[in-house]
């Protein structure tokens, strides 16, 4: 995880340099609003990275680990179908073209995507 | 050996009807929905480019008219640039990753489906436009303004590239948030950081890309939207808008999305030079580190498109643009110190990633010679520049695409693609490829300008122009080639085995193609070689 939040770090304080000598350099405001909002992303994650590696122990940091010591009394579980990302799919397209021929129409949709989402978070649980 | 059975449960047992692919949350159905679909955007771009190269043959062809000229060579570069390179690097990483990790499968399985379901629908719905009144989209893949803007473009064919890329773009940034994720919390015991694979590597950086660039081509999107559909005038000079603006946020976008386009590519000609070289990476920190040395600075060179509009900084964005040559430069001395001293072995996959170094360094050369503004001024919007760009993503990606279809179609589907088919179709694509592409340079140095249907009977153009077509032509061939291969060799079905390139990433340790789980057992993980510290654990260099 060090080496994982490190990206992160690394990236904002690459893009914060690049935002301020660009700001000096070229006095430009789009550019230089849009290097300081992609420092201010990335350092975000980048704090949050460092709250949650206190919380992470994983094996795959530990260069001696096995599977053997990762195994345990439960192994975890993935879904391998669920229908609600096609209708997730179908329900943005709806709300996107909704937009270009009728905006009324897209509110519709953005309904049924809630509905979707809800339904999906319940069925996950 | 000593491995632990890591299979998790599954829910349900696999099946392989139609609703099954379309309920699918596996990380490997998914991989093969997005190669799929970007194969299928690739066959109707390919087929969009054959007619610009057939109307361009001849001075004075009648063959297209002008706008509908437009439409085709912006619906060429959008499914080229949105729909088939960038997709077809996620829906590999999608297959692989995972299983390069030791991962069951990705971290966010159903939202993984949801990004393929947005790139697909978002991809039908910009070619939804051909369908309309007034046909598709036609100013280009940049879409600048005014030229999309309502006043010039009325028609629905350009709202439906608006909200069909915007779709595109949301389901990028989403799977780039589920790589990042798998990459860091689901790695295998023993699978530390910097014993990833390259090309897993490479795909976390491009991940990161999307996270910087991708935001901005959204946003850029919805403003045009907004421009366009509810009188907004964030890019009209007439009501205190800029074009300019436009373009600074677009090219945020743009120029990031170039490496987004090869990233995964040089991950891949990574993996196939090292297998066939029968060696580990040369210099791996360094292709690590020159991966997001690419990145970083490709997030700071977007004005370099603008050099002309005399509104941008030029003296920083061409020291920029520069200095990207420096971690690019480390990358090939990498892959060609790798194969230096190498047992090297020539299949059809190591063929077309030698063909794409060739290529790619014309196309990189070329770069660095119009990041220089004297340079760009007299080549800017020329056919220099479409040489160029097809040389850095066509010969580059799209060789490299091929390279991975011909060296991961074994573990995909368990049977081997025909070697010498394979080898006849390389020598026409690269034959080919560089007989289009090659004139154009000189076609651009000439003074021809692109994104024009037709041109004067003058000078060397012509010619140049029908050997262009001619080469495009060979290039047809080679793409048949490929398909008569799947075909031929879809009959003759012979058994890939676990590992046919006796390969070293976690991938060739599964059956071939994997089970639902990824996994039966895993090796251990000592290294960045795993499978070649299992077959050789006497050796000196082995980890284990």
């Amino acid at each position: 995880m060090t080496t994982a939040r490190g990206v992160f770090v690394v990236a904002a304080l690459f893009t914060g340099v690049l935002a301020v000598s660009y700001w000096f350099t070229a006095h430009e405001p789009a550019g230089t609003t849009l290097l300081t909002f992609m420092t201010a992303a990335l350092t975000t994650v980048a704090v949050y990275m460092f709250f949650a590696q206190r919380e992470a122990n994983l094996y795959a940091d530990n260069p001696n680990a096995t599977m053997r010591d990762a195994a345990g009394e439960h192994v975890g579980t993935f879904v391998t179908r669920s229908p609600a990302p096609f209708w997730i799919g179908i329900t943005l397209t709806a709300i996107v073209l909704g937009f270009v021929v009728a905006p009324a129409a897209a509110g519709l949709g953005i309904v049924v995507l809630l509905f979707l989402a809800g339904l999906m978070i319940v069925r996950s649980r | 050996m000593s491995a632990a059975a890591v299979a998790p449960r599954v829910i349900a047992p696999e099946r392989h009807d139609l609703l099954s692919w379309i309920t699918t949350t596996d990380h490997k159905r998914i991989g093969i929905l997005y190669m799929g679909t970007t194969l299928f955007f690739m066959a109707v771009a390919g087929l969009l480019a054959m007619a610009i190269r057939t109307q361009l043959a001849r001075p004075g062809e009648t063959l297209i008219g002008p706008h509908a000229y437009n439409q085709i060579f912006t619906l060429h570069g959008t499914a080229m640039i949105f729909l088939v390179i960038a997709p077809f690097g996620l829906g590999l990483a999608n297959y692989l990753i995972p299983l390069q990790i030791g991962a069951p499968d990705m971290a966010f399985p159903r939202l993984n489906a949801t990004s393929f379901w947005m790139f697909l629908f978002g991809g039908l719905i910009v070619f939804a436009g051909a369908a309309t009144s007034e046909g598709a989209a036609a100013a280009g893949w940049t879409s600048y303004v005014p030229l999309s803007e309502i006043t010039v473009a009325s028609g629905l064919g350009q709202d439906l590239w608006i909200v069909g890329i915007a779709l595109v773009s949301v389901a990028s940034i989403l799977t780039s948030l589920n790589f990042v994720t798998t990459a860091f919390i689901l790695r295998a015991p023993g699978m530390t950081m910097w014993r990833l694979p390259i090309f897993t590597w490479e795909m976390i950086a491009t991940a990161l890309l999307i996270f910087m660039a991708f935001p901005s081509l959204t946003a850029t999107l919805l403003l045009l939207f907004v421009d366009r559909r509810f009188g907004g005038h964030a890019f009209d000079p007439a009501f205190g808008g800029s074009p300019v603006l436009y373009q600074h946020l677009f090219w945020f976008f743009g120029h990031p999305e170039v490496y987004v386009l090869i990233l995964p590519f040089f991950g891949i000609v990574s993996e196939i030079i090292s297998t066939f070289s029968g060696r580990p990476m040369f210099g791996y920190t360094g292709m690590v580190l020159a991966a997001f040395a690419i990145a970083g600075l490709s997030m700071g060179v977007w004005a370099h498109h603008m050099f002309t509009t005399g509104a941008v900084n030029n003296p920083f964005f061409s020291f920029v643009s520069f200095l990207i040559a420096v971690p690019t430069g480390i990358k090939f001395f990498n892959w060609i110190c790798t194969m230096w001293g190498g047992a090297i072995r020539y299949p059809t996959a190591m063929l077309y990633a030698v063909g794409f170094l060739v290529n790619f360094l014309v196309g990189g050369v070329t770069g660095v010679m119009v990041a220089s503004p004297p340079v760009d001024f007299q080549a800017q919007d020329s056919y220099f520049v479409v040489a160029h760009f097809h040389y850095t993503i066509g010969g580059g990606s799209l060789f490299a695409l091929l390279a991975a279809l011909y060296f991961w179609w074994p573990k995909v589907y368990g049977w081997m693609l025909d070697e010498r088919l394979g080898k006849i179709g390389f020598a026409f694509t690269f034959i080919g490829f560089n007989v289009t592409f090659m004139p154009m340079f000189f076609m651009g140095l000439f003074g021809m300008p692109r994104r024009i249907y037709t041109y004067a009977n003058a000078g060397a153009l012509p010619a140049l122009n029908i050997v262009a077509t001619a080469g495009s032509y060979l290039m047809l061939i080679g793409a048949l080639l490929f398909v008569v291969n799947v075909i031929v060799s879809a009959r003759r079905r012979v058994p890939a085995g676990n590992n046919p390139w006796d390969a070293t990433t976690l991938e060739w340790a599964t059956t071939s193609p994997p089970p639902e789980h990824n996994f039966e057992a895993l090796p251990p993980i000592r290294s960045s070689r795993p499978l070649w510290d299992l077959a050789h654990p006497r050796s000196p260099e082995s980890s284990s």
